[in-house]
């Protein structure tokens, strides 16, 4: 990214071909349609190319994974799809959090960690990143407590944060 | 003071998600700036839920050789051109709120926050409130500049999907252009390019695509060109790559994804440009 800062095509050209899978897949799965999914990604890559200092550090995966989930958040409200309840907003909490080894995990190692949740718990968790809802919604889309889905948010973080430490280090 | 136990920590954990609504989200985020405890608690979570993004990251088969190249095009060709689009009232597209009407532009938002901030220096509250409420605004104002920002980067990426089109729609209907008709459309050349247009192509099965090949003038074996799908609707507007005065005929097939280097399958047309 610090060569992107400089103006660098080629370096921009490689972060592009990593990550344009997940953008095109995180759009593609909120918005329902390829053609805007397909906008949401130029969006994304130019927004990438034009304020390349908004990342910060951390795992750039989850960086560029949370501001496509936020564009399309954005284009599902100007849709005006959801008429039930609110949208939730994503509210980042500015410091210096260092994501340690979670920063140089892929994809793949993602994926397999996410498979180990019980389905309990990687259901809300998912439904909730991609959903584009609230909890309560949540709740009352599964006809779960919303007290019980809190705590299969919370517990289904945690041990997806473990399993990816413990994935990360072997 | 704001209780620590398990309920609120559950409420962490859903503001690192990211699926609370703006009414909870603003004032709990400002505890955790504040809060070392929650801090903590907030980053440890945050973290992996930035992760789960991979669980959607498109397989080969979901986003195709056709539409990934012309994607990529699309991006590099901006970037090339340093088209990033700088965001500007004028091309601001307004917002629709939940109810379909439209809301308001994003500077009515900020003015109204202004608006907030002076009133509260006006009436005197204390600083630990002014602080909050400014806490509040600065969150409030972060929010609608990205989505201000994201309006106009979508509506600039529709643009330049829609000029591509509109070219390829004026070779069709220009003065000098040569129509040669082809099952379900025509092929078109004008201005030395080379146009197909389908409007009836059978849907593909899943793995295929189409191929056009080309014959140059006083060649005897014809040469792959680019592979396409067509729309839902079965509407394709494709143009070659080859210049129109170079070829003989063009053709198309169904073929594997990614292309091959001779056909594979029976002609869906073949097609000589005279």
């Amino acid at each position: 990214m610090a060569r992107v800062c400089d103006r660098d095509v080629a370096a921009f050209e490689t972060i592009y071909d990593a990550y344009h899978r997940l953008v095109y897949g995180i759009a593609v799965k909120m918005l329902g349609e390829p053609m805007a999914a397909e906008d949401l990604t130029q969006a994304v890559f130019l927004k990438v190319w034009s304020s390349p200092g908004s990342f910060a550090g951390g795992n750039f995966g989850a960086w560029i994974a949370r501001v496509a989930r936020n564009r399309a958040l954005d284009v599902l409200r100007s849709r005006a799809l959801h008429t039930e309840g609110e949208l939730p907003v994503d509210v980042a909490v500015e410091g210096d959090f260092d994501e340690g080894v979670l920063a140089r995990l892929d994809g793949e190692r993602v994926r397999s960690a996410l498979a180990t949740l019980p389905e309990e718990q990687r259901a809300p968790i998912e439904l909730g990143f991609f959903g584009g809802i609230t909890h309560e919604e949540i709740a009352r889309r599964t006809a779960t407590p919303l007290g019980t889905v809190k705590t299969r948010i919370r517990s289904g973080l945690r041990k997806l944060r473990a399993t990816l430490e413990t994935s990360a280090v072997l | 003071m704001m209780a620590h136990d398990d309920d609120f920590l559950d409420s962490i954990a859903l503001l690192a998600l990211g699926v609370l609504p703006e009414s909870e989200a603003a004032p709990l985020a400002e505890h955790v700036r504040d809060c070392a405890e929650c801090r903590a608690a907030y980053a440890d979570l945050r973290a992996a839920a930035g992760l789960v993004g991979f669980a959607a990251e498109a397989a080969p088969g979901q986003l195709d050789e056709l539409r990934a190249a012309r994607l990529k095009s699309r991006v590099m060709s901006a970037v090339r051109g340093d088209l990033a689009p700088a965001p500007s009232a004028a091309t601001w597209a307004e917002p629709r709120g939940p109810s379909g009407k439209r809301s308001a532009s994003p500077w009515f938002a900020y003015l109204a926050i202004a608006a907030t901030l002076a009133l509260a220096v006006l009436t005197g509250v204390d600083d630990l409130a002014l602080r909050s409420v400014k806490a509040r605004a600065a969150a409030q104002i972060a929010i609608l500049r990205e989505r201000a920002e994201t309006e106009a980067s979508v509506a600039a990426a529709a643009r330049s999907r829609a000029r591509d089109l509109d070219e390829r729609l004026a070779l069709l209907t220009a003065p000098g252009s040569k129509y040669f008709t082809v099952p379900g459309g025509e092929v078109v050349t004008g201005g030395g390019r080379v146009i197909i247009a389908m409007q009836h192509a059978p849907a593909l099965p899943p793995g295929k695509v189409y191929q056009a090949w080309t014959l140059r003038r006083g060649a005897k074996t014809v040469a792959p060109s680019v592979t396409f799908a067509p729309d839902s609707n079965g509407v394709t507007v494709i143009e070659l790559p080859e210049a129109a005065a170079d070829l003989a005929a063009v053709a198309v097939t169904v073929e594997p994804v990614g292309g091959s280097k001779v056909p594979t399958t029976t002609p869906a047309f073949v097609r000589k440009l005279s």
